[in-house]
């Protein structure tokens, strides 16, 4: 029985290689890898009781709301190319739906993880790439960051045999695939400041004022003037919260800095940054080059000072590196 | 023409300064507020904790039960065949409204309440699913919005409000900055008026705001909540949603974005009340785990 090898942006899905697969051998059910392992997934025809179909639905950009009913927000905030969907069926045990997203870049797929780091963290390769979680399996539900690609895989009814059918299927998505690290931003975030320990549980990284409200309300509009061509990731110390944005040059860098300094948080005076105790603790910021960190909730003013000049040297580091 | 000042996160903090607990969510300085005589709305909350099974299959039996038991509650009549025929009558053209996304309105709560309309009366072929476009609340007299409880990662909370989204024919007017719109929703000509019963499936609400559903924030509450106050009932469904957020968690854990659209609702449309000092809150049945 085939599986099928679900290619890259543009690229015909083509046929190849043994797919059967049963959790009991979940090594030897794995395909072999294709030779352009990067840019592909072979999912099995089976994974143990449950079958799919061999044909896979494919949906672009352009049709992501209708595939999800006005929800496809989330993904088009990142950098969305397109979506294959496929349902594995048991008569017995319900069905498993698995969605792979594949986006424009690793650090897009990363951050669709990011907006939650709850549930059960899982290693779907055996010798998995060091850091933090790249999958997190909940309640039947397993997400995937692979390189470019977001996978979800879901069963309908969570049994130990969904379970080990979905974390087959999640070894399937991932065999041969490349592991880069975390987007650079959030490597160079701090792990302490002002005394306070970096939360990795509360890190999100994002393009868009969407997600960013998602996780952290700022404003109703985007005034932080984030988008595509912009990488931010935000994070907890403690109760404080610091936000790194990186625009992609420096004067959209101050543009959006203005634009924030004059909504938000206009006591903080004229310069480069500043600082305010306002209605929620204190509150800063501080302009470098095409960077911005702010600070939300700070306990006092030395926190605030703090975390700000520690987020301005991750930036500055960032930056000296060329990346 | 300079642009309106847009609502920031110091406007919330500001307006919930001394505010009753389960309005805290929302701000209220920066609201468009008319002054009004104090109002009162009364939402009901039946639970049984046989509802669903073990693998959350709903018990049509006990589901017939509570929603008798529901509206007899919310009309004051003395059985379920009074109660329906004091909501809407066998002249009216009666559209039920279902969610149909994002942890779907369950087909059973629909079916029950088709059941009951025609044991109460009224003509089943007068009786039809009408969530959609403008053209379906249009083709009604009388609307029973049948929504399932979530959170929403657009608008905060994703219930009563923004059941009427497609009747606007523009549902992307209404997300992401706009969704403190949705009221307004209510208001349209072939909207406003209608709605005869709000009546929301809580049997496994979703406590996290998707944009595709994550089982590990379902849960069986197994609850139906009712009222003919749409902002009341959805400031009930707030108040459940948050609590067992917290509960999840451990720690605060607010709706974000913050639910904009029920204090509009309030406060600039007029829809209803969203302050719990105005809620009268009734509940029958099962008590543990209410989180409200």
């Amino acid at each position: 029985m085939a599986g099928t090898v679900l290619a890259r942006a543009g690229v015909a899905a083509t046929v190849t290689g043994e797919g059967a697969m049963h959790h009991q051998h979940p090594a030897s059910a794995v395909p072999a890898v294709p030779s352009q392992a990067a840019a592909t997934v072979n999912l099995p025809q089976t994974a143990d009781a449950w079958r799919r179909p061999k044909a896979l639905r494919r949906i672009e950009a352009a049709g992501i709301f209708e595939y999800m009913d006005g929800a496809g927000e989330l993904y088009l905030a990142y950098r969305f190319d397109h979506l294959d969907v496929v349902e594995y069926a048991s008569p017995a045990d319900g069905e498993i739906l698995v969605e792979l997203y594949w986006m424009r870049t690793s650090d897009d797929a990363y951050g669709l993880l990011s907006g939650d780091w709850g549930g059960e963290p899982v290693v779907l390769k055996e010798a998995g790439p060091p850091g933090g979680p790249r999958a997190l399996y909940g309640a039947g539900l397993l997400r995937i960051w692979s390189g470019d690609l977001y996978a979800r895989v879901m069963a309908t009814r969570e049994s130990e045999a969904s379970r080990a059918a979905v974390l087959a299927i999640g070894r399937a998505i991932v065999a041969g695939r490349p592991d880069p690290p975390p987007p650079r931003l959030v490597t160079h975030l701090p792990q302490t400041a002002a005394a306070l320990t970096l939360r990795r549980d509360r890190i999100c990284f994002l393009r868009s004022h969407l997600v960013l409200n998602s996780v952290y309300f700022v404003s109703q509009k985007d005034i932080l003037n984030l988008g595509k061509n912009v990488e931010a990731v935000t994070a907890r110390y403690g109760k404080a919260r610091l936000l790194l944005v990186r625009y992609p040059n420096a004067g959209v860098g101050r543009t959006a800095f203005e634009r924030f300094r004059t909504t938000y948080l206009p006591e903080a005076g004229t310069g480069e940054g500043g600082a305010a105790r306002i209605e929620d603790g204190w509150a800063g910021f501080r302009l470098s080059g095409r960077s911005l960190a702010v600070v939300f909730e700070a306990a006092d003013r030395e926190a605030v000072t703090s975390l700000i000049a520690t987020g301005v040297h991750a930036l500055e580091t960032l930056e000296a590196s060329h990346e | 023409m300079s642009e309106r000042r847009p609502v920031t996160r110091r406007d919330f903090v500001r307006g919930t300064a001394g505010a009753a607990m389960g309005v805290s969510l929302f701000g209220v300085g920066w609201a468009e507020q008319a002054t009004r005589e104090p109002r009162s709305a009364t939402v009901t909350l039946v639970r049984d904790q046989r509802a669903l099974s073990a693998s959350h299959e709903v018990d049509v039996a006990v589901l017939k039960e509570m929603l008798a038991e529901t509206v007899t509650r919310v009309t004051g009549k003395a059985n379920a065949r009074d109660a329906w025929r004091a909501l809407v009558t066998p002249e009216d053209v009666v559209g039920l409204v279902p969610t149909p996304h994002l942890n779907p309105t369950h087909d059973e709560v629909v079916a029950a309440v088709r059941t009951a309309l025609v044991d109460a009366g009224i003509p089943a072929d007068r009786i039809r699913l009408a969530q959609g476009g403008p053209g379906k609340a249009e083709a009604c007299t009388a609307l029973i919005s049948l929504p399932a409880l979530k959170a929403h990662w657009l608008t905060g909370i994703g219930t009563v409000l923004k059941n009427y989204i497609m009747y606007s024919g523009h549902p992307s007017h209404y997300h992401d900055d706009n969704n403190d719109r949705l009221g307004e929703i209510w208001l349209l000509p072939h909207v406003k008026g209608k709605t005869r019963l709000v009546l929301v499936d809580a049997l496994r609400p979703l406590c996290d705001k998707g944009p595709q559903p994550d089982p590990r924030y379902l849960w069986d509450y197994k609850g139906l909540i009712a009222g003919t106050d749409p902002v009341a009932v959805e400031a009930i469904c707030l108040k459940i949603i948050t609590a067992k957020r917290e509960a999840l968690r451990g720690e605060p854990w607010p709706l974000s974005p913050p639910p904009l659209c029920v204090q509009m609702a309030d406060k600039r449309y007029g829809l209803g009340t969203c302050k719990m000092d105005e809620i009268r809150l009734e509940r029958a049945g099962w008590a543990k785990g209410a989180l409200v």
